[in-house]
């Protein structure tokens, strides 16, 4: 508990303020303990780690078989720019895709930094008889 | 985003293939056309104000071809490894 947490809570205590003016308090107070707790190693930021490697920049892929083995680099601003791409498709693909249920322009109102973003977290780990597929970001 | 330079495809197994094709050469010759193809679509396209959907196209391709940079492909069997990547 910091300091200027306990001085509050201690005022509370000793009837010096009221529970609202304690909770306005608190709440003043939240960004401060936050900036002093996320200096600890464990909570820095991908953004301030010193291997500066803040967003995945790559899409692997590994097939592992028995005797096979496949890897897969794709760049991510590939995939966030390859969405764009959809612009070029031929109207009547377009309109062939739609009846049968897809929309490509969903895509473009997506969000690819989130997109991204969410990509960094996926791990798909597969495990088969002969081979073993392996999807992560890097 | 830089664009790449340097395409690296390597086959090993019985016909071996080394090839560093350097991209970077193209780079001068793929400007000046997109400058010409630029001018052609605006005149042409200009009375039916059609030329910005070609615009956002060609900016589009130049963006994917762009990002293609740290793109790599490898595969390895018994019998073939291919190995290609945009740097």
């Amino acid at each position: 508990m910091s300091v200027e947490r306990r001085k509050v809570l201690d005022m509370l205590m000793n009837g010096k303020i009221t529970a609202e003016e304690a909770d306005r308090l608190l709440d003043k107070l939240t960004p401060t303990i936050l900036d002093s707790t996320v200096s600890s190693p464990a909570l820095v930021s991908q953004e301030d780690s010193p291997t500066g490697h803040a967003t995945p920049r790559f899409l692997r892929v590994e097939v592992n078989g028995n005797d096979d083995r496949v890897d897969i680099r794709i760049p991510l601003k590939l995939i966030s720019t390859g969405i764009k791409l959809q612009a070029m498709m031929p109207r009547g693909a377009s309109e062939e895709l739609e009846s049968r249920g897809i929309d490509l322009r969903e895509f473009s109102k997506m969000d690819t930094d989130e997109l991204i973003n969410a990509l960094g977290e996926l791990t798909v780990d597969v495990t088969g008889k002969k081979e073993t597929v392996r999807i992560y970001c890097e | 985003m830089m664009p790449p330079w340097l395409l690296v495809i390597k086959i090993g197994g019985k016909r071996r293939v080394n090839l560093y094709l350097p991209i970077f050469l193209l780079w001068p010759l793929v400007g000046i056309l997109w400058i010409l193809a630029a001018i052609i679509s605006l005149i042409q396209s200009r009375p039916h104000n059609a030329h910005r959907g070609r615009w956002h196209q060609i900016l589009v391709l130049l963006q994917v071809v762009s990002a293609l940079s740290g793109l790599l492909v490898e595969v390895h069997n018994s019998q073939d490894d291919v190995f290609i990547e945009f740097i």
